[in-house]
């Protein structure tokens, strides 16, 4: 069930009312089973996979919380780590290394037996889902919280729907206490979350697929394209990017206030990051803050006395792995390595960065950054978005050699798409005054006024402008 | 002893993140001091066991939340 | 819970206002094209013209048989009702829409036949026809294969969220451009390019063509018979295909209703040109040029008819 349909549309409507008619241990059951439901019409047999994950970790933190040995304690964190792991390669990344294996013996004239699995079908929010157990069972190792007793809850945390197929990735300390109390109904948290769905679905439907209009033709063929295009459809990707997976944390953070939930946040403005570590604080940053507490740190930590070459190794293995986490492909470790050099860069150049700083202007040298970080982040982009590493580099390769007139501009982006940049451009601007406001004031009132406002404003343009062939999320894939 | 900790822990937050005139409290977080990001929480962590001749296991560092948590954890073990 | 339904309320009305006004804006612009489907739909609900002759089918009618070339030839007054990824059963609902008008019956109808066009029915793009949902002809027919038309009937706010692109732009352009001149060549629509593909083999296997296909076929020759109306067949022109006309099993069925209705039957698909790439588009679509000069091969059969 994608959020941008009739049927999201539906379900939502029908389980809003239930959920809070319902109260006590009938409105979690009855919640979980709205969640299974809901990943069931995406991907049914897999409901068999993510019934194992959430059972094998929570028995493992019963267990660990059970035993006294430290010992003991390690040793089922890191046996349910790794089948955790292993379960994610075996589905998400077998064919990739498989195929990436047999090119290599391939290319040394050797014989390489094992086939392909053809008929493994992705199963959707496992790079998801896994994470969030991961993260309980090492929380529960360190202390950071109890292990959960009710299986129910637990099972909800897991699978709870706003944020199941595409994150944002929740960790053990925010969401599973919220539901071991019961929500109150307080309608204005709802106006709140229901104008927060609203902008997600107006940054998809609108801004993010009418982009995706201008952006498919010009990655597909780059060749057949002038410079200047193609470096407009670098831009409109990072923005179609942004949209549409911000577009829908903003639908699931909605939908999960309207509930009565808090998860966490996802973007805070990434494209306004004055460096590419802000920036990896202000992008999806569940599963930055994820591979931070997770992954960059124990490596940091357990290397301390190494200094400064600690953090470099860390940097490094945290970005390829966090490519890799979007999904299996080489122009993915490609857009990790580039975040993984910019960062040590800025590492490196930290000292002197301060001198910069102190001798401009604030607003020049902040200008200059956020300039310089953008860029370098459009650029990232592009084997990102492409398909894989040959068409990216083909990508970058056009950036840079003009393989038509330099008059073919305006025809190659015309009608349609010109009308398409503007009024994304528009819409954008729409954006950045919104998402600002957005946020409920201590003023009751006054927000309610402001929500109906925007909220008519939106949906106005949303109908008129949105983009009505339904195109699923990219966050989907991961 | 707790007041000392703090003051000297003062110190260190001021030294790692250059700003002379910093004053923390105990709830503060990352979010709240400008310049605290993972890079930077290495280096807190690393002067903190060498201001106060501690050591600090992975897992100890993983459950800091917030100053206040620092000041205890470096309390406990000065004991 | 008052600001709750307030809100609520709000947002319902700003919904149903915003997406009335826009569907009815972008359906009247529909209704002023000329051009694509919904020209050729707009004509046929206007009521305002007879013609002689009239042509049904897919885009193997749409682009190979142009109506001003057969009309010059001919002395007819015909019109090209091929609409793209038509099927047998929609050529029916055309067919019937049109006789029941109050102008008189054609002398003629031309149904352009190709076997997967009777032999699986479906409808490659309900919302064509939405604009149309008030005609109860259209209606039913649409109705029968996509919900949306049903729900449109009695939600008819909901117009907007149903047209992609490229039916906006239809609807835009006949709001703003003026429609008058331009020249929708009476439904036909030639194509420019020139046929890249080597030769192309049909496999020859003995295809029937389904029950249901079949009997809308049958429905067309009862209209026909009914009316008095002339009623041919007719195979177009494929490039360098298999030699026979058509699949044997489908030419016993086509057999048996000619000797039924006293039906005409042209087989074209080896018309002589046939082998020459530059008369086609694709392999079973003729070029500008190419449905010149087919019109022109056919016009003359057609005389020779009378």
């Amino acid at each position: 069930m994608l959020f941008n349909s009739i049927s999201f549309l539906v379900f939502f409507a029908l389980v809003v009312p239930v959920f809070f008619l319902l109260r006590g241990k009938a409105r979690l059951l009855f919640l979980l089973a709205g969640s299974l439901f809901f990943y069931c019409c995406a991907e049914p047999k897999y409901l068999v996979l993510i019934g194992f994950s959430t059972l094998f970790s929570y028995f493992a933190a019963r267990s660990i919380s059970s035993v006294k040995e430290e010992r003991k304690k390690r040793r089922i964190m890191v046996l349910n780590v790794c089948v955790a792991l292993i379960v994610l390669f075996f589905f998400k990344y077998f064919n990739f290394f498989n195929d990436s294996l047999r090119s290599v013996f391939t290319y040394f004239h050797l014989h390489y037996p094992v086939p392909d699995l053809f008929n493994l079908v992705f199963p959707i929010g496992i790079s998801f889902y896994t994470f969030e157990t991961i993260s309980y069972v090492i929380d529960v190792f360190t202390g950071v919280r109890e292990a959960e007793k009710d299986l129910a809850v637990y099972a909800t945390y897991i699978a709870f729907f706003p944020k199941l197929l595409a994150g944002p990735i929740e960790q053990s300390t925010n969401l599973l206490p919220q539901l071991n109390t019961e929500t109150k109904f307080d309608q204005d948290r709802i106006i709140y979350g229901l104008t927060r769905m609203l902008w997600g679905f107006f940054k998809k439907v609108v801004i993010a697929d009418r982009l995706a209009l201008i952006i498919n033709p010009v990655f597909d063929s780059p060749s057949s394209y002038h410079p200047l295009t193609i470096l407009v459809g670098c831009y409109a990707t990072a923005m179609q990017v942004y949209c549409d997976f911000s577009g829908y944390s903003d639908i699931a953070i909605g939908a999960s206030k309207v509930l009565g939930y808090d998860i966490v946040e996802n973007f805070d403005q990434p494209f306004l990051s004055r460096s590419v570590g802000e920036f990896w604080r202000r992008w999806h940053m569940s599963l930055s803050f994820w591979l931070r507490d997770y992954l960059f740190n124990p490596i940091v930590y357990s290397r301390r006395k190494w200094g400064k070459y600690a953090l470099i190794i860390s940097t490094f293995i945290t970005f390829i792995l966090c490519g890799l986490w979007h999904g299996p492909r080489w122009s993915f470790v490609v857009f990790g390595l580039l975040q993984g050099l910019a960062i040590c860069l800025e590492l490196m150049l930290q000292p002197r960065r301060k001198k910069w700083a102190a001798r401009f202007p604030p607003f020049f040298y902040n200008t200059l950054s956020m300039f310089i970080t953008f860029h370098f982040t459009v650029f990232s982009f592009i084997f990102f978005r492409a398909k894989d590493l040959h068409s990216s580099l083909n990508v970058v390769y056009g950036l840079f050699h003009s393989g038509q007139p330099a008059g073919s501009v305006g025809s190659e982006l015309s009608g349609l798409g010109i009308l398409t940049i503007v009024i994304s451009l528009m819409m954008i601007l729409y954006m950045f005054v919104v998402e600002k406001r957005l946020s409920p004031t201590f003023n009751k009132l006054r927000y309610f006024r402001q929500s109906i406002v925007f909220g008519a404003i939106t949906l106005s343009l949303l109908l008129v402008f949105g983009y009505f062939d339904p195109q699923t999320f990219i966050y989907f894939q991961f | 002893m707790k007041e000392e900790i703090f003051s000297q822990l003062t110190q260190v937050y001021r030294d790692v993140f250059s700003q002379p005139d910093l004053q923390i409290e105990r709830q503060m977080t990352a979010k709240d001091i400008r310049g605290w990001d993972s890079m930077s929480h290495l280096t807190l962590i690393v002067t903190v066991e060498k201001v106060f001749g501690i050591r600090l296991s992975g897992s100890e560092v993983m459950r800091l939340k917030n100053v206040g948590d620092l000041a205890d954890i470096i309390e406990r073990k000065k004991q | 819970m008052k600001r709750l339904l307030l809100y609520l309320g709000t947002l319902l009305t700003v919904f149903i206002a915003v997406s009335f006004i826009a569907t009815n804006l972008l359906e009247y612009g529909l209704k002023l094209q000329r051009k694509d489907s919904f020209g050729t739909l707009n004509h046929l609900t206007a009521n305002s013209e007879a013609h002689d002759v009239i042509f049904l089918g897919s885009s193997l009618a749409k682009n190979n048989l142009d109506p001003a070339v057969f009309d010059s030839i001919t002395g007819f007054n015909s019109y090209n009702f091929g609409f793209y990824a038509a099927k047998i059963d929609q050529n029916r609902m055309i067919l019937e829409r049109y006789l029941s008008s109050s102008h008189p019956a054609p002398k003629m109808v031309v149904l352009v036949l190709e076997e997967n066009a009777v032999d699986t029915l479906y409808i490659k793009f309900p919302p064509q026809y939405y604009p149309y949902r008030e005609d109860s002809i259209i209606y039913n027919y649409v109705a029968g294969y996509d919900k949306g038309i049903w729900v449109l009937h009695y939600a008819p706010f909901l117009g907007i969220t149903q047209y992609n692109d490229y039916v906006k732009k239809l609807g835009i352009e006949g709001l703003f451009s003026s429609m008058k001149n331009v020249n929708n060549h009476k439904g036909f629509d030639p194509l420019t390019g020139i046929h890249k593909m080597t030769t192309t083999r049909f496999s020859d296997k003995n295809i029937r063509i389904s029950e249901k296909g079949y009997s809308e076929m049958e429905r067309i020759c009862v209209l026909c018979r009914d009316q008095n109306i002339k009623l041919v067949f007719l195979v177009p022109p494929y490039y360098y295909t298999r030699k026979g006309a058509v699949h044997s099993g489908f030419a016993d069925q086509l057999a048996a209703l000619r000797d039924k209705y006293a039906i005409i039957i042209m087989d074209h698909t080896t018309w002589p040109q046939h082998v020459q790439k530059s008369l086609f588009y694709d392999k079973a679509h003729l070029n500008e040029n190419g449905a010149r000069l087919y019109t022109i091969a056919f016009s003359d059969s057609i005389r020779a008819l009378k």
